[in-house]
């Protein structure tokens, strides 16, 4: 146990970095952002924070011989696996100061949820990546529109932060009649058309928000209707989860090409974003800001100024170089009260200039015979 | 050796149907090695039909027509030839399966071996004994002294096969199983893996053409509905290895009239009883290591944990150590296949996960993190497949009954188990074991070597592929007379 003295001194620790992180990713939106030194500076320095508060993580960065003063680049900074996300509270400081518990996608049995805690102040660095990120990439046009979740309400998925996440869209750039559209019942594609063709006759825009499964099973349902619904000029489309969760809209193409043809939605106004339980950023793609501000998009996602994605060697961590295939390796300066470096199990490639594509995930090769593969394991017990 | 000749994907008997079957190469360049050139065969609904018809009429023509003991000679002369090293069809399998499936050229070539040595002879009479008692009623009506009447087993006509490409040499027990009921077979390749049961074919073709005539082996894309459901409808029986989307998907298609034996995933585990630790740790670890080892873990008999009992003259941690240097012993005999980009993450997480939670003091060590291969300790809740490749999973537990609550959420899946008791202290845990769900018990170092008569996934898999016609001529009265 820790004493009274040291949580106090973490907790105060943490609302400094807490203070200083969200300052300057408030300054990346003035004429004075951050240069990548700056980034890096803080970035040690949370990294050094989280040495000393987050116990399980320093003391296997020390069974390591890894040290804050021979850690001088984000990329050498060690990543946490997100499975040990569930398996371990990693928490800098004392969980009680913890306001929020986010959880990943479980499942009944055999395999555990992760969870990661923010507190008040953690929820706030949060939003503010949040806001600026949406800002910046999917509604860079500034205009306001009704956005409709395709995602449940954190009233009633108080533990997704899929849930968090739109409501916080809403709140700071929802329209007035925005709302969510799963509720205990499941996603009510109807109730989404009919919404969808109220805004087409009033001529409001229309933001489409939430999980890709969902927002493919509201194409179906177009389709099964059997004639287009064009979205009033303004509206767009942000899904997430595609790659990571959901096998048949892996393929974000064709659930592009479909959202076309059945929203009338240009592929530039329909991008896929990724969010994690364990980051407090998100990776847009990055089709929707290039074409507002006119310049070529970068291909795949692009991390936040405050962020990096590498893609490494699975067994070395190495990061590669680009156009290899690795696994996806995340940095998120907004996670300052978690570890701020986790390694997934998302397979990926990156190109020269730091953006990324997802490939899928590390199931391994398909299961060829009679030895049960973990992943097709998990399927059975998500089924 | 290297393969520089094109090798094909099928082997269609020559003159079972009319036409040459047109062929589509294909360049495999495994990775560090030389290209293969394989060659699938472009089939339609209608040829793969004909195809049905044509060995129906063989089965019917030909093996019908053959005493048994002519077909057990036949299987047994080509196991023996498959067992020795400088056959031309397995010096070009160890080649072509190693580079298409991953596998090291030495454990394409055990697990052969292990294959053709369970498949003499003596074994396939062994397991038609076992199983339906005289095989002579594959022949004809044979006496039957409890019945007082004589009995008759008929095969199928054609019994369909979908090969799996986890074990090197595996799907010829398919070919075997219908052969030793009289029936034709079809055999579909596994797309991973299309290259042995043609060579297999070759083998049977020079040493019994009638027989050879009597088997065919496509591949196509399973994803191709029309050529699938050809294949499905021609069957009588279908024997089909794969995950769990592939058997649900088939079963559904698969008409109502024809029988199927599925071989599906399943889950192994080791026992290891305090007793077995005061013995030589080496040498127990060593058998322990070797079905963790064997077939890179692949297969539905291999462990995917090993519990051990706490207490005895050595740790779970000493054995947990003694395996971690039994499987670099196993390296130089048996190397592990390289793991993909996605089996090398998914590792990866799961030891740096326990490495993180070591740190955190919880009692999980990971004993040994090499490229080829791991060990850990971690208590579990339930019985989890572990990451692929060679992953050895240690649990320690009080009491070897304790492993029961911990299998019962997958008793379904349940097949090995693997016990080392040498004091035969937990004689009831067979019992219980066996009404859980496993069909097989052994102990360590057999894991994968089940016999011939092993009742695989629980069921007696050449007698439920015949029907029986018995012939009851004493009245009620004579029969209670019977003795």
């Amino acid at each position: 146990m820790r004493s009274v003295s040291v949580s106090s001194g973490i907790a105060t620790r943490r609302r400094e970095l807490h203070g200083r992180v969200a300052e300057a990713i408030a300054r990346t939106e003035s004429s004075e952002p951050p240069d990548p030194e700056d980034w890096r500076r803080l970035g040690l320095e949370v990294f050094a924070f989280q040495l000393d508060a987050i116990e399980a993580y320093g003391r296997w960065c020390a069974t390591r011989s890894i040290t804050a003063s021979a850690v001088d680049t984000l990329d050498r900074i060690p990543a946490v696996a997100t499975e040990a996300f569930k398996h371990l509270q990693l928490f800098a400081g004392d969980p009680a100061d913890a306001v929020r518990t986010f959880r990943t996608s479980g499942t009944s049995l055999g395999e555990r949820r992760g969870s990661a805690c923010f507190t008040s102040n953690g929820l706030s660095l949060m939003d503010l990546a949040i806001d600026v990120r949406a800002r910046k990439m999917l509604f860079p046009d500034g205009r306001s529109t009704r956005i409709l979740a395709l995602a449940p309400s954190p009233a009633d998925d108080p533990e997704r932060i899929m849930a968090y996440g739109v409501a916080r869209l809403i709140g700071e750039f929802g329209q007035r009649g925005s709302s969510f559209l799963v509720g205990a019942a499941g996603f009510d594609s109807g109730r989404c058309i009919d919404m969808l063709d109220d805004a087409v006759l009033e001529g409001v825009p229309v933001t489409l928000a939430g999980a890709t499964s969902l927002f493919a099973a509201l194409i179906d349902a177009l389709e099964a209707r059997g004639r287009p619904t064009p979205l009033p000029p303004g509206s767009r489309a942000m899904h997430a989860g595609g790659a990571k969760r959901w096998n048949a809209p892996a393929e974000p193409g064709l659930l592009g090409e479909r959202a076309l043809r059945w929203l009338c939605l240009p592929r530039e106004r329909c991008i896929n974003l990724l969010g994690m339980t364990e980051l407090a950023s998100q990776l847009y793609d990055d089709r929707l800001a290039a074409s507002f501000e006119g310049r070529a998009a970068r291909r795949g996602k692009v991390p936040a100024p405050w962020a990096r994605t590498w893609v490494v060697d699975p067994e070395s961590g190495v990061p590669l170089s680009a156009g290899q295939v690795g696994v996806l390796r995340h940095l998120d300066l907004a996670s300052v009260e978690r570890p701020l470096c986790i390694q997934t199990d998302d397979l990926g490639v990156s190109f020269e200039d730091g953006s990324f594509e997802i490939l899928g995930r590390a199931t391994g090769a398909a299961p060829r015979g009679c030895a049960l593969d973990l992943e097709v394991w998990r399927g059975r017990n998500d089924s | 050796m290297s393969v520089d000749v094109p090798l094909e994907t099928f082997w269609i008997p020559p003159d079972l149907i009319a036409g040459e079957i047109a062929v589509r190469p294909e360049l495999v360049n495994p990775a560090g090695g030389p290209s293969i050139e394989i060659r699938r065969p472009e089939l339609d609904a209608a040829r793969l039909h004909a195809l049905t018809l044509a060995l129906r009429q063989r089965a019917r023509q030909q093996l019908a027509k053959r005493p048994i003991r002519t077909i057990i000679d036949a299987l047994d002369r080509v196991a023996a030839l498959w067992l020795d090293p400088g056959l031309p069809e397995r010096r070009i399998a160890v080649t072509a399966i190693s580079a298409m499936s991953g596998f090291s050229a030495p454990m394409v070539e055990h697990a052969l071996v292990l294959e053709f040595e369970s498949s003499r002879g003596i074994h396939l009479e062994r397991a038609l004994r076992s199983e339906l008692g005289d095989p002579a009623v594959l022949d004809g009506f044979v006496a039957d002294g409890l019945l007082g009447g004589r009995l008759r087993a008929i095969g199928p006509e054609l019994v369909g096969g979908i090969a799996s490409a986890n074990i090197p040499g595996l799907p010829h027990l398919t070919v075997t199983r219908a052969l030793l009921v009289k029936s034709s077979c079809l055999m579909r390749s596994s797309r991973d893996e299309p290259l042995f049961l043609p060579l297999f074919a070759r083998t049977l073709a020079r040493v019994d053409p009638e027989l050879a005539g009597c088997l065919a082996v496509v591949d196509f894309d399973p994803a191709d509905e029309r050529l699938e459901q050809a294949f499905l409808e021609g069957l009588d029986h279908l024997i089909a290895y794969g995950g769990a989307e592939t058997i649900a998907s088939l079963s559904v298609r698969l008409p109502a009239r024809v029988g199927a034996t599925w071989h599906g995933h399943r889950l192994g585990f080791t026992v290891i009883a305090r007793g077995a630790l005061a013995g030589d740790l080496d040498e127990l670890a060593e058998r322990v290591a070797y079905d963790f080892v064997l077939f890179d873990r692949e297969a539905c008999l291999s462990p995917q944990a090993c519990f051990v009992e706490i207490g005895g003259n050595a740790s779970p941690r000493d054995l947990a150590a003694a395996i971690g240097r039994a499987l670099e012993r196993w390296e130089e005999r048996l190397p592990a296949r390289a793991l993909s980009t996605g089996d090398l993450a998914r590792r990866r997480q799961t030891l740096d996960t326990l490495a993180l939670r070591a740190a955190a003091l919880e009692p999980v060590e990971v004993v040994c993190d090499g490229p080829r291969h791991a060990v850990v300790i971690e208590p579990l809740d339930a019985l989890i497949p572990a990451p692929r490749g060679r992953f050895v999973r240690v649990v320690p537990v009080s009491d070897a009954r304790a492993v029961l609550p911990l299998l019962e959420p997958v008793r379904d899946l349940l097949q090995v188990a693997v016990i080392e008791d040498p004091e035969d202290r937990i004689p009831d845990l067979l019992e219980a074991l066996a009404r859980l769900g496993v069909s097989r018990i052994t102990r360590a170092g057999l894991a994968g070597l089940p016999s011939m008569m092993w009742r695989h996934d629980g069921t007696p898999c050449l007698a439920r592929l015949l029907r029986w016609v018995g012939e009851e001529r004493s009245s009620p009265a004579e029969r209670a007379a019977i003795r």
